[in-house]
């Protein structure tokens, strides 16, 4: 090698200045990573504490999840739903007619019902619509829908020929014999008069709000249930009202510059009516002398049950951004309010809710009637536990409120869905501003359901994720309801979305649990046996429900009882107790079949 | 094993080198020493090498604060400028907080409060992700950051991620040693998770004893009537309302206490003040509503912001800046006393722009009346020869009875200078005609 010297040197202190260059810089990257926080901090500028929710202020979210110590892994879940609408032929669509003008009515939707209206053991779909509002125009006039269960998942839209398409602006819709012919009647709550379809019992139904004196006046409807509040064997009607609204009351809303939807606090709150059952089919309003009409609220969904278990039907009210009522009945139907001191009034931190939809049902099998309500968003569903003179909430703690808290939810079911026994919970979500994302991306106006598994220790999981292609389905859902539509010993469940077609979500979970069915009839008490509590003893399982008219979102469903069995084939004992204050006691029943119990008569079965 | 490696590479470059020609082999040594030179200046364009400034701002005179003023220029030319009109419409008000956002991200990638500001424009706009990033570059520049830590734990609970908020939350509470605001948010958050025992651990235990808080005791009251301590809840809640009288959270903590003792006319007492309490916190929340100004809110926030990243700069040392941010706060919230104050203080440092830092310190004092503001006025009244003015704003500093050494010395001082410029009056040292503190 025959290299000059002085070129070596000059390579030789290139080659060198680009060593101490990269050495440089590789020692400051290690220098940043360990520079001293003083420093910095102490750079730090004084920002105002409104600018940004500082550390000092008491933040407004609500509850949360809990923690699940030894939770399983996300990938299980005994669950199975498939859509089925279309197969089904159920091809209702929503509207909420609007005009982009965002009344306060718009996003609230509508309920759903399902129940036998032709008594052939198929239970039956009925859907309410919206109208078209102020602004809006349209050629198609919605209508609310039945559809009539064929078997074997077809169902026909029997709209016109049963006469109950009505095209009021419905809201919630309840059944009940309220003339206790042996055929459920209809009561539908508008936005606007009501109406009231009387079951002819040839599958056609006659308008009569009017005649029966159960017409209202142009208040804006909500839920809606039918309970025998005197116990003197006739249905009594609690028609929950929201706010005091009409068109010219409208108030242009916006959040950060994004249109939005006024909401209950720009109006005025206004009592519910209730109306007693005059026993010759007619009612009467008894709205004051009850004790109901008292109060103001902003009543969204509702539900009766017996919370107290002094056998009589008290009443759950959803109050939007108001306390929640918890009216108790003293028997005779006159009602005292008590939710405060009954610690439902508002969630653990004694905040009023967005309080949307509720349902009733043991979800800890201690013999008593626990509620789950749901709510906007930046709140969780709440699940008050049943503790007999009182509730608590036990949302955090049960890890109920998990993933509910970025979502509006409205719809809520409480069913044993994979019939072990224990009550799971499915939840409607969907956010009621459909441009929400352009201003907030923790939530979404479309969003998927849930369905919360009850793990029978008091404690939920969420298992929405791995039940099917049924929960992964994103729509504005609203009223949900649940039945067997096909008969087959599981509960299936039909979703009312927004501005979208229905969802009818079949359950194929794969379960050899065992189940039973348990559909009543009062004679003493009212033929639809509404408040009738059955207790089923099954070996080791003890578990009870109660029939009920009105419940969820503004929805009705499940007059007939179904209860999971887990592994056990036969139950025990059977006792119903009816809302008369009769009492049928049966021995020995197989499951995995439907009864018809009587009241006062030997069962028959299916 | 970077120096070997590195050692190892240059040996063999050196063997290949050395095996061409020599004319090859300088041509080759020149193109690193120019690589390298120009890898050192950019290095130092960026602020690597600190220590050099000194000597070559001395050694080049103007050119190198030319070229800063250079960089802060082209900086500025993406912020409005005086004359531009301030946004009227919250879509306008979201659009040029999206920018500022955006501008401080991309200028000031390197600084923590940077992205801090960023990161709550983000926030306050709703967009998560980019919230969630900003904050999540501020910690790997400063992991111990405690703006940023408190900036994800809110993010982490409006998305439902309530384990991964607490973790954070304890971080800001032990970057905050004695502030008791991250203490209860942090409380907060372990009983929504359901974590009660460790809330009362952190409540009764950690929480400083000399400090009375509403909040902490509804919490307390709410955990105890979890656990079935009826006693404790009462004593709870009933603190929490001597605290605050008509707190609708203690008249229904205590109203479920009673009623859970099963003495209803107790219970009935509460329900029914409650009940009054809560129509009136209706009827404000509704007023509220309509008196709501979205626009005005959002502007609120912008202007918030401006001022906090004219301070930032201000700190940076870059004038030209901090003016142009400071200008479009006052410019949005004329009522901004901070910001009125901060661009006072900007101004006091040129000797050209006195009237204006008198303009902005007056209304820093108006908008925020207090010793420090009235000081800060009497020092810039001071600064601009205005004595009779500045012994005003001094005695109005006074009558605050904050910082009142500092009052008091700036108001004998310029007592005193202005006997000694000529008024014959000897005057008592004290505003008052006495050396006493009244």
């Amino acid at each position: 090698m025959n290299f000059p010297l002085r070129n070596r040197k000059i390579l030789l202190i290139g080659l060198g200045l680009a060593l101490l260059g990269l050495g440089y810089v590789l020692w400051n990257g290690i220098a940043d990573r360990n520079r001293d926080v003083a420093d910095l901090d102490a750079n730090v500028p004084e920002t105002s504490s409104s600018a940004f929710p500082a550390v000092t202020e008491k933040r407004e979210f609500v509850t949360a999840m809990a923690p699940q110590p030894g939770q399983a892994p996300a990938d299980s879940s005994p669950f199975y739903f498939v859509e089925v609408t279309s197969e089904a032929g159920i091809d209702f669509r929503h509207t909420d007619g609007s005009s982009g003008r965002r009344y306060v009515i718009e996003p609230m939707s509508a309920g759903l019902l399902i129940f036998d209206y032709d008594k052939d053991t198929f239970e039956d779909i009925y859907l309410l619509n919206g109208a078209p509002l102020p602004g809006c125009e349209t050629e198609d006039i919605p209508r609310n829908r039945l559809y009539r269960n064929l078997g074997e998942w077809k169902f026909v839209d029997v709209t016109d020929a049963a006469g109950v398409g009505d095209l009021g602006y419905g809201l919630g819709v309840a059944a009940a014999d309220v003339d206790n012919d042996g055929f459920e009647d209809v009561y539908v709550n508008n936005f606007g008069p009501n109406v009231f379809y009387r079951n002819n019992g040839d599958g056609t139904f006659s308008e009569a709000a009017a005649e029966c004196g159960v017409r209202g006046g142009e208040q804006m409807g909500a839920g809606v249930c039918f309970l025998d509040a005197d116990r003197d064997g006739w249905v009594d009607l609690y028609v929950g009202n929201y706010i005091d609204f009409s068109f010219d009351q409208h108030i242009a809303r916006s959040i950060n510059g994004i249109p939005s939807y006024p909401g209950p606090l720009d109006y005025q709150p206004i009592p519910d009516t209730f109306y007693r059952n005059l026993g010759n089919g007619k009612f009467q309003d008894g709205s004051e002398t009850s004790g109901i009409g008292t109060l103001s609220g902003t009543c969204m969904g509702l539900v009766a049950g017996d919370f107290d278990n002094d056998g009589d039907d008290d009443i759950f009210v959803c109050n939007d951004v108001k306390e929640n009522f918890l009216w108790i009945n003293d028997g005779t139907g006159r009602f005292e309010e008590r939710a405060v001191a009954g610690g439902v009034a508002y969630d653990a931190f004694g905040a009023p809710q967005a309080s949307m939809g509720a349902d009733s049902g043991d979800l800890d099998n201690d013999g008593l009637a626990d509620i789950f309500m749901t709510s906007y968003q930046n709140e969780t569903v709440t699940f008050y536990r049943n503790l007999g003179a009182f509730f608590e909430d036990a949302t955090p703690t049960s890890g109920a409120g998990v993933s509910s808290y970025s979502y509006v939810t409205w719809g809520v079911i409480i069913a044993d869905f994979d019939n072990d026994g224990f009550r799971d919970v499915f939840i409607a979500c969907g956010h009621l501003d459909d441009n929400v994302e352009l201003r907030d991306r923790t939530t979404s106006y479309w969003a998927k359901n849930i369905l919360l598994k009850n793990l029978g220790n008091g404690k939920f999981r969420d298992v929405s994720e791995r039940s099917g292609p049924g929960l992964q389905i994103r729509l504005s859902s609203r009223g949900a309801a649940a039945g067997d539509l096909d008969n087959d010993g599981d509960l299936d469940i039909v979703v009312l979305n927004s501005r979208m077609p229905a969802t009818v979500l079949r359950n194929d979970t794969p379960t050899r649990n065992h189940w039973l069915q348990v559909l009543l009839e009062g004679r003493e008490s009212n033929r639809s046996a509404i408040g009738a509590r059955v207790e089923i003893t099954a070996g080791d399982l003890r578990i009870w429900d109660e029939v009920r008219s009105g419940r969820g979102y503004q929805s009705d469903w499940g007059r007939r009882l179904h209860f999971g069995l887990g592994p056990r084939t036969m139950v025990d004992r059977l006792e119903v107790r009816w809302p008369s204050g009769n009492r049928d006691v049966l021995k020995n029943v197989p499951g995995d079949r439907l009864m018809y119990v009587v009241e006062g008569q030997a069962p028959v079965s299916d | 094993m970077r120096i070997l490696a590195g050692a190892a590479a240059m040996r063999s470059v050196q063997f290949l080198i050395f095996h061409k020609s020599p004319t090859r082999s300088l041509l080759i040594g020149s193109i690193l020493l120019i690589t390298v030179i120009a890898g050192l200046v950019g290095l130092y364009r960026v602020g690597r090498f600190p220590f050099l400034d000194p000597f070559l701002k001395h050694g080049a005179g103007p050119t190198a604060s030319a070229g800063e003023d250079l960089r802060a220029v082209e900086m500025s030319a993406e912020l409005p400028d005086e004359a531009a009109p301030v946004p009227k419409s919250a879509a306008d008000i979201r659009e040029e907080m999206h920018r500022l956002a955006a501008w401080l991200r991309r200028w000031f990638p390197d600084a923590a409060d940077a992205g801090i500001i960023a990161g709550r424009l983000e926030y306050h706009l709703g967009d998560m992700d980019a919230a969630e990033d900003a904050f999540q570059s501020v910690l790997r520049l400063a992991p111990d950051n405690v703006h940023a830590h408190h900036g994800l734990a809110l993010i982490d609970v409006a998305r439902s991620r309530f384990e991964q908020a607490v973790p954070h939350f304890r971080r800001v509470v032990g970057l905050s040693p004695g502030a008791v605001g991250p203490m209860l948010e942090l409380a907060d958050t372990l009983i929504r998770t359901g974590r009660m025992d460790e809330a009362v651990d952190l409540l009764e235990k950690d929480f400083p004893s000399e400090i009375e808080s509403v909040w902490r005791a509804q919490m307390l009251g709410q955990c105890y009537l979890h656990r079935g301590d009826l006693r404790r809840a009462r004593m709870m809640y009933e603190l929490a309302l001597m605290l605050q009288p008509e707190d609708p959270v203690a008249l229904t903590g205590l109203a479920t206490v009673f009623s859970r003792l099963n003495d209803r006319e107790q219970a009935a007492a509460f329900t029914e003040r409650l009940g009054r309490v809560r129509e009136r916190e209706r009827e404000v929340a509704r007023q509220t509503r309509l008196a709501h100004d979205d626009a005005a809110s959002l502007a609120q926030k912008l202007a918030e912001a401006y001022g906090d990243a004219g301070r930032f700069c201000a700190v940076q040392g870059i004038g030209l800046l901090a003016e142009r941010l400071l200008c479009r706060a006052v410019a949005l919230r004329p009522d901004d006393g901070k910001a009125h104050l901060d661009l006072a203080e900007l101004y006091l440092k040129r000797e050209d722009r006195l009237n204006d830092a008198i303009a902005h310190a007056e209304a820093a004092a108006a908008a925020s009346p207090g010793a420090a503001t009235n000081l800060f006025l009497a020092r810039t009244y001071q600064a601009a020869g205005r004595s009779d003015e500045a012994l005003d704003a001094a005695r109005k500093a006074l009558a605050f009875g904050e910082r009142w050494p500092e009052a008091l010395a700036l108001y004998r001082q310029l007592t005193e200078s202005r006997e000694r410029n000529g008024s014959g009056t000897p005057s008592s040292t004290s505003p008052f005609g006495s050396s006493e503190r009244p």
